[in-house]
């Protein structure tokens, strides 16, 4: 148990490292801004100079209203979401059962995990909420009610996408999805082709999940370095930065996988031989996660934030509605083809 | 709504905080997300450039009337030298007054491209506000050529200016209006058909002519509202009543249209840039006034008063002299002190998430309104 | 044009109804010490009138106090706030006579001919 943790607080580390990176290098390409990107050497080594940075610098004193709340929500923030680094379907553990038994406990012990993977992802937005929560400044009181009805609402959606698939590939059980896309025909097998409209209400509630941490505040000059809790200064306030790189992967992973197929190779067959096999599925897998990263970080920065009730509009009115057309378009498939 | 009285909050912004105003601090009473209340506490950038006038000689305070607003300084030093030149009766000579106007109509392209980047930033919009800086530190370098400073120049003087243009300054002056055209147009394309922008700028901040009158507002805010006062064409001063321009109109008097409006400004001010630049290689004259000392001002005793149009608005100097070598009184009527005059009205009414956009859309500088 | 303290209200409201909506500037300048020995304050009102195109100057002698135009002209308020903060000249009738720009415990009204700068920063009233 000990050791599997260790290992998902180091994948963890590595992956909000690279996520960094990335955020910043596609920030600085889009919007022309020449600082982020001098050289290759500047981007890769900044992440360290700030953590150095923040933990010999002396921050000054706290004083927040409620200090038990002011604690416990970077707790809350951070620790259950490295928890899902063990729900994650890095490969197909079913394959070989005898070395992965743990993994096996952990991916298909719980029958329904992508359920609880993406309950996982929401908590942050509660650990956000109660930062708000505790600040003497009650504009970020305001601001946080704001960030969580759109974060919470943004749940409605999702589900009932995750639920159209589990119609059609049977189950709720992240590696029995990914397995029912595989077939000879490769890329013409995966989900998003016959719930289209499922994928499309999934990537834009997922845009709207990610937008609030970069804007939800009313000034943003810099989105490399969002200061949306302004009441926790120096090292105190990573937990929330990490947090949001950590819930824009885990959304990618579960979009990846649900709708293109995880870690499954698009040509149908797999190249490499058997003994090798699990090594091309993580590849297939970071592959399509970090694509969907970058179009998520692209289309973020580049449109403005809209206001709080034309999103609440468009979840409610336009996406609920959709992904409910989406569910009865695959009760129509399993119905056509005989289930 | 029944039971109103539970949801009613009140916020305190004072200016350190980095989600509040630039500059003065606002206390904003809500009903529940909505404004019903909005105070401005002014006040925390005095900087007494008032009182300072009664120990300086008169060609001292050039260069400190030029921080009564840092964005435009040209206009600040012109608006002091125009009250100064009526009282000692002088006369610029027209390659001085040109090469004024010049610089001034650069220096509004200059203001509007700032305002420009702190609108869009409200947004979250990053990419066009780094454009606009973009083109802003051409106009710089082109300052820079001319006077040797960015943005505070000293560059004016009692009688005109100090010093000439050279040629290829003018050449690359004159060649700058297609090149900014070219890069405007790519902004308007990426913002103004915006339909997220449109949402959040549309009718957010409706200013009526009568309010905008009662309140004294002038500039963009103004012409927005629908009455064409502009004043460089009702008091011309320098040689506004031989250049060709329009002024342009709107009139729904919305955040969208004063957007809309400044960047038309931007265009005409870029044709004026051209204009002066091509009347100024084809004539020759004199920089400044030979018959005055610049250095050595006694004006006689009496009053005067400039009109200046800036990029804000209208800016008044009202000069008081007695005959000695200092000034007895300068007053300073800005327009950013009663643009924030006029948020108590146009706040209310308003979702919280809307105020920055308010105020960023009436391009208020808190040097200006404090002195 | 030059009047009289007592009935600048009225010249004013009677310029506001005749079409000079606008106040464009409130002006304040210390004329002190007077023929007797008082203090004496020179206002200047400056009004616009966007239908003929207009302005016009009205100036008045103030002693101490004057009737506050804020129900005529909104822009006032701060006009004659900022007055008060810098001259002490008082307004009846203003709704928020408060200080603009200094401290609300600043002793003296800087823009005065009597007023005494500190030598040193201790000295001064905070």
């Amino acid at each position: 148990m000990i050791n599997s943790f260790a290992v998902a607080i180091i994948v963890a580390v590595l992956a909000i490292y690279v996520i960094n990176c990335l955020e910043k290098f596609v920030i600085a390409t889009f919007t022309l801004n020449r600082q982020s990107n001098k050289s290759l050497k500047h981007l890769l080594l900044e992440p360290f100079a700030d953590i150095i940075k923040f933990f010999t610098k002396k921050a000054p004193a706290q004083n927040s209203e409620n200090k038990f709340l002011f604690i416990i929500a970077s707790i809350i923030a951070i620790c259950p979401i490295i928890t899902a680094f063990c729900l994650v379907p890095f490969f197909d553990i079913t394959a070989n059962f005898q070395a992965n038994r743990t993994a096996y406990v952990y991916q298909a012990g719980f029958t329904a995990n992508i359920l609880l993977l993406t309950g996982l992802i929401f908590i942050p937005a509660i650990g956000t909420f109660l930062a708000d929560f505790s600040d003497k400044n009650k504009l970020l009181f305001i601001h946080g009610i704001q960030a969580l009805t759109q974060t919470s609402s943004t749940l409605i959606p999702i589900i009932t996408s995750i639920l159209a698939v589990s119609y059609l590939a049977g189950s709720l059980n992240t590696n029995k999805i990914i397995l029912a896309q595989s077939s000879h025909s490769g890329v013409f097998g995966w989900y998003f082709i016959p719930l289209i409209i499922g994928a499309i209400v999934f990537f834009v509630s997922a845009l709207i999940l990610l937008n609030g941490h970069n804007f939800n505040h009313l000034k943003s000059e810099n989105a490399t370095h969002p200061c949306f809790s302004i009441g926790y200064l120096g090292a105190k306030h990573l937990p929330f930065k990490a947090c949001g790189y950590l819930q824009l992967f885990f959304v990618s992973i579960i979009f990846v996988s649900l709708f293109f197929g995880g870690y499954l190779n698009p040509f149908g067959t797999y190249v490499l031989p058997e003994n090798f096999r699990h090594f091309e599925q993580i590849f297939w897998l970071l592959t399509k996660t970090f694509v969907a990263i970058f179009c998520f970080i692209l289309i973020n920065t580049t449109l403005p934030k809209a206001k709080c009730d034309k999103l609440l509009g468009v979840l409610y009115k336009v996406l609920l509605p959709l992904s409910l057309i989406n569910s009865n378009v695959a009760i129509l498939i399993l119905y056509f083809t005989g289930n | 709504m029944k039971n109103n009285t539970k949801n009613k909050m009140t916020i305190n912004l004072t200016p350190e905080n980095p989600l509040s105003p630039i500059g003065f601090g606002l206390l904003v009473e809500l009903e529940s997300d909505v404004i019903t209340k909005c105070t401005p506490q002014l006040g925390f950038n005095h900087k007494s450039l008032e009182k300072a006038t009664q120990n300086r000689l008169f060609s001292q305070y050039i260069p400190m009337s030029e921080k009564i607003d840092y964005l435009s300084g040209f206009f600040c030093a012109q608006a002091y030298l125009s009250a100064l030149e009526q009282l000692s009766d002088v006369e610029l000579p027209k390659k001085a007054q040109y090469i004024r106007v010049l610089t001034m109509e650069l220096n509004r392209i200059s203001s509007h491209l700032r305002w420009l980047a702190a609108y869009l930033a409200g947004f979250g919009v990053l990419a066009p506000a780094n454009l606009a800086y973009k083109l802003r530190g051409k106009i710089l370098n082109i300052f820079e050529n001319i006077t040797g400073g960015r943005m505070s120049h000293n560059y004016y003087v009692f009688g005109g200016v100090r010093s000439d243009i050279s040629k290829e300054n003018l050449i690359e002056i004159s060649n700058f209006k297609s090149d900014f055209n070219k890069e405007l147009n790519t902004l308007e394309n990426l913002i103004s058909k915006n339909p997220v922008i449109i949402d959040s700028s549309m009718d957010i901040g409706v200013l009526s002519t009568q309010y905008a009158l009662e309140y004294s507002i002038t500039g963009v805010n103004l012409r927005a509202s629908g009455l064409n006062l502009d004043f460089r064409k009702e008091k011309p001063y320098l040689v506004y009543n031989e250049l060709k321009f329009h002024t342009p109109t709107a009139f729904e008097g919305d955040s969208y249209s004063r957007y809309l409006l400044r960047m038309e400004e931007m265009k005409i001010s870029a044709d004026l840039v051209k204009q002066c630049a091509d009347w100024l290689l084809a004539n020759q004259g004199e920089i400044f006034n030979l018959n005055i000392n610049p250095l050595d001002v006694k004006p006689k005793a009496g009053r005067a008063v400039s009109y200046t149009e800036s990029a804000r608005g209208l800016i008044m100097c009202h000069l008081v002299t007695d005959g000695s070598e200092k000034p007895k009184r300068l007053k300073w009527r800005t327009p950013s002190f009663y643009a924030i005059q006029a948020l108590e009205k146009l706040a209310p009414g308003h979702v919280l998430e809307d105020l920055t956009t308010v105020i960023n859309s009436l391009d208020i500088i808190i040097s200006e309104a404090d002195r | 044009m030059k009047i009289e303290s007592t009935r600048a209200f009225k010249t004013l409201e009677s310029f506001k109804k005749s079409g000079f909506v606008s106040l464009l500037s409130l002006v304040a300048e210390d004329l002190s010490p007077n023929s007797e020995g008082e203090d004496e304050f020179l206002l200047t009102y400056t009004l616009y009138n966007p239908v003929t195109r207009a302005f016009e100057e009205i100036e008045t002698l103030v002693n101490s106090e004057i009737q506050s135009v804020t129900t005529l002209f909104k822009s006032a308020n701060y006009d004659e706030r900022e007055i008060y903060d810098l001259f002490g000249i008082k307004f009846k009738n203003h709704p928020n006579l408060k200080r603009l720009f200094l401290e609300k415990n600043f002793e003296g009204h800087p823009l005065r001919n009597d007023f005494k700068q500190a030598e040193t920063w201790s000295e001064r009233a905070l």
